[in-house]
Order: structure tokens, then C-alpha cells, then sequence
């Protein structure tokens, strides 16, 4: 080639190929400028969540020990206070018929136990692990519905593939956290609750018949919705939550088997 | 300027520049010391080419051996930077590199001329290596560029390949006719070797090894 036509494309490509490197140096300093942005960004989000998760595991800790603190206080409470003043009753002489007093007393102490039970079982995980999920429902709602008055129903879909035991205790939770939620909260007198073992994987559905919120502005909702959202996700599953003031509330659980 | 300050400054900068990489050499990772290795073998070209200069007017043989030689080294530079430590594309290119190299001055441009041809390849080269090394970079998400100095090392490279890749062929070209333009092109040269020297000075004394575990936790 003409050294004359050589000059020019050379002091060309002189130009060119420095601007095209300072082009692509420019595009990596811009992106990892914003990987850095979006990583310190992601790195306060997961701050933020932790701190959330464990401001939620405390309410509900506290809260299980108020519930517990209420069972004895409410229930066995009364009933051994009860048992007291008959057993004064009966060391002071003052019984009209002892014999039946001490029956009575007999059948409040057993009562006292039956519920020290249930409220010990509805605590305890291995034995929510033994019996699974479907006999520690009824159970749940069983004793529930001794001192509420909501009517409880549970169907369940039979399947081929069962829960892992970890998975079918946190489901167990969510529904416990959930039927909590409905007595303090959604004045229902009617709470279903189908099960399925769906060859998808699994799903749980609680409907009341209770008053419902304002999805878009309960800000009260929050925590209690939040700790059941957190234990789904931990399992890789979704929560939809359908809710109208004057409604009721409908949750869907669904969540695969692995 | 008069050819010789212009030397001195260029001497005295590559100097600082290597004195920068030995301070706290112990703290410096395997990486840097491959680089300051490499600034010391330049500097012994650059006394041996003003030497050849002058007793046998004509130094540009120092260049065919001390272009694929840092061909190799700096392959070995990019192998060590490079996140997949199992790959050594960089050592396997500087050697293919010094292959051509002997077939170019065999063949094409005897000891007496410039090399230009294996020049243009190695600037070919090193900046194919430096933007693979910038997407290894760019997938990292651990990295922070701004501890990160090999990252500005492959920065400084681009800087001095990409504006020398070309003038050394526009310098052949010149040679053979436009002795004043020459004098232009060889002036320019000199500001991005200046430019360049100084800048790894800087990364060498500003980085250190605890920098650049600090970027990858």
C-alpha cells in the first residue's frame, strides 16, 4: 500500500484504538461502580432482614410464653383455685355433701391435667413430629375450640408424597401463628382449613369467616404475616394472603416437598 | 529537549518506579513481584540498548530479545491475576509469542530493524489479556475496583498498549521517509512510557497485598 494513504490510517487507528480502550475501561469502571452500589445496597437489605427476622422471633417467643402464661392463668389456674376452695371446704367441715365435693374436686383435677397436657403437646415438637401434621391440627383446633367459640373444620387431600418431619412442624407453626391470629383478631365463628398433598408439592388453605382487613392500609397486620412469609420462604414456598374488610381472610400456603 | 535529558528522565522514572515495588517487598503479593521483576529487566534492556547505541549504533537486536521475554512474563503476570489459577492462557500465548518472535527475525525483520511486526502482535495480545482479565474482573462481584490494584495495573497497560500499538507502526512507516515527523512520534513515545512508569510506581507504592485481601473478602 501508498505510504501516503499509510500515514493517515495509521495516525486513524492512533486515535481510534486508545478511545475504544478508554471506552471499555470507562464501561468497567461504571459497572462496578454500581455492582459495588447495588451490593452495599443488598448488604443493608439483608442487615435490615436479619434484624427483622430477629425482632419477629422474639415477638413470637414472647408470645408463646404470654400464651402460656394466659393457658395457666385462664384454665388450669381457675381450676386449681377451684380445687382449693373445696379442699377448704372439706378440711373446714363445711361441705353440704362431701362425698360429691370430692368427686367434683377429682374431676377438676383432671381436668387441670388434661389441659397441662394439651398445652404441653401443642409446645412440644417431637411429639408434633410423631403424630404429624394432620393429627396435630385437629388437636390444635380441638383445644382451641374448648375455649373459643369458632366451629373448626379440616379436610385433607390424601397424596402419594408426604412432608419432610422439619417441614411439616414449620407448616404446623404457620397454622398455629395463623389460627392465633384469627381468635385474637378476626372475630370468626367458622375457620377452615384444607390440606393437600398435591403431586406438585404441598398446600394448606385457612379461610375464616371473620370481619377481614384492609389489605393496603393494616399496618397492624405486619409481624404476625411477616413470621408466617419468613418461614415459607425459608422452604422455598409462597403465601398468598385474600383479605376484605367484612370478607374474612383466606391464606394459601404452598410448598414443595424438598 | 535535547534525546539524552529525555533518556535520563525515562531512566530515573523506570528507577523510581522499581524502588516504589521494592519498598515492602515482603508484603507484596506473587503478582507484584512478577511486575517488578519485569521493570527490572526493562531497565537492564534500556542501559544495554543506550550502550549498544552508542558503541555499535545500532540497538534495536536488544529488542528482539526483550520483547518476548516480556511477552512471557507478562503472561505469567495475567495467569497470577487471574481468578481461574488453573488456566495459564497467558503462559501458553507468551511462549507461542516467543516462537513468533525467533520466526519474525529469522524471516521477516533481521536483528538490525525494528520488530515492529511482533510489537503490534504483542500490543495485540496484552490487550486481549487485559480485557479478558476485565471481564474476570467485571464477573467478581467481590472485587472493589478502588483496593483492587491490579486493576489499575491492567488499566495503566491498556493506557500504553492501546496508544503504542499503532505509533509503532506509524514509526516503521516513518523511518523510511519522514525523518522530522520521526522525531514526533518518538517524542510521544516517550510522554506514554513516562506516563506508564510513573503510574506503576504509584500502584506499586499505594497497593499492598493487605489492600488487596481487603478486595477479595
Amino acid at each position: 500500500m501508498n505510504d501516503n494513504y499509510l500515514i493517515p490510517i495509521l495516525v486513524a487507528g492512533s486515535i481510534l484504538i486508545p478511545l475504544f480502550m478508554f471506552y471499555i475501561t470507562t464501561f468497567v469502571i461504571i459497572s462496578k461502580n454500581k455492582q459495588r452500589k447495588s451490593e452495599a445496597e443488598k448488604r443493608q437489605m439483608e442487615f435490615r432482614y436479619e434484624k427483622l427476622l430477629l425482632q419477629t422471633m422474639l415477638e413470637v417467643q414472647e408470645k408463646a410464653l404470654n400464651q402460656v402464661s394466659q393457658e395457666i392463668h385462664d384454665n388450669i389456674g381457675q381450676v386449681l383455685a377451684g380445687v382449693q376452695m373445696n379442699l377448704i371446704s372439706l378440711s373446714g367441715g363445711m361441705a353440704e355433701n362431701p362425698d360429691q365435693l370430692v368427686r367434683d374436686t377429682k374431676e377438676q383435677v383432671s381436668h387441670a391435667l388434661k389441659d397441662l397436657r394439651d398445652l404441653s403437646r401443642v409446645l412440644n415438637s417431637k411429639y408434633i413430629n410423631k403424630i404429624g401434621l394432620e393429627e396435630s391440627l385437629r388437636k390444635e383446633t380441638q383445644y382451641l375450640g374448648t375455649y373459643n367459640k369458632i366451629q373448626f373444620e379440616i379436610d385433607v387431600e390424601e397424596g402419594d408424597r408426604q412432608l419432610p418431619p422439619e417441614r411439616e412442624l414449620m407448616v404446623f407453626r404457620i397454622a398455629q401463628e395463623s389460627l392465633s391470629n384469627i381468635i385474637k383478631h378476626a372475630e370468626a365463628t367458622h375457620v377452615r382449613i384444607i390440606i393437600g398433598y398435591l403431586p406438585l408439592g404441598f398446600s394448606m388453605l385457612i379461610a375464616d369467616d371473620g370481619k377481614g382487613f384492609d389489605m393496603d392500609n393494616d399496618k397492624g397486620a405486619g409481624i404476625g404475616l411477616m413470621n408466617m412469609k419468613q418461614r415459607v420462604e425459608v422452604m422455598n414456598g409462597t403465601l398468598d394472603i385474600t383479605s376484605a374488610p367484612g370478607s374474612g381472610t383466606k391464606i394459601a400456603i404452598h410448598i414443595p416437598y424438598e | 529537549m535535547d534525546p539524552n535529558s529525555r533518556y535520563y528522565i525515562y531512566l530515573s522514572v523506570l528507577l523510581l518506579a522499581i524502588l516504589g515495588g521494592i519498598r515492602k517487598l515482603n508484603h507484596k503479593d506473587s503478582s507484584y513481584k512478577i511486575l517488578i521483576g519485569l521493570l527490572c529487566l526493562t531497565f537492564i534492556s534500556e542501559l544495554t540498548s543506550y550502550w549498544a547505541a552508542i558503541k555499535i549504533q545500532n540497538n534495536m537486536f536488544v529488542y528482539h530479545f526483550f520483547a518476548p521475554l516480556q511477552l512471557i512474563i507478562l503472561g505469567k503476570y495475567f495467569d497470577s491475576i487471574n481468578h481461574n489459577k488453573k488456566q495459564k492462557i497467558g503462559f501458553i500465548i507468551g511462549i507461542i509469542g516467543a516462537i513468533i518472535a525467533v520466526v519474525n527475525t529469522i524471516y521477516f525483520q533481521p536483528l538490525k530493524i525494528l520488530n515492529s511486526n511482533f510489537l503490534l502482535f504483542e500490543g495485540l495480545v496484552i490487550m486481549g489479556l487485559s480485557l479478558y482479565t476485565f471481564q474476570g474482573i467485571l464477573t467478581n462481584e467481590k472485587i472493589d475496583i478502588y483496593k483492587y490494584g491490579h486493576f489499575w495495573m491492567i488499566v495503566i497497560f491498556i493506557f500504553f498498549w492501546s496508544i503504542t500499538y499503532t505509533w509503532w507502526a506509524l514509526y516503521t512507516v516513518l523511518q523510511e521517509k519522514e525523518r522530522f515527523l520521526l522525531l514526533n512520534v518518538t517524542q510521544v513515545l516517550w510522554a506514554v512510557n513516562i506516563i506508564t512508569y510513573s503510574a506503576i510506581g504509584f500502584v506499586l507504592i499505594y497497593f499492598s497485598s493487605e489492600r488487596k485481601q481487603l478486595a477479595n473478602e
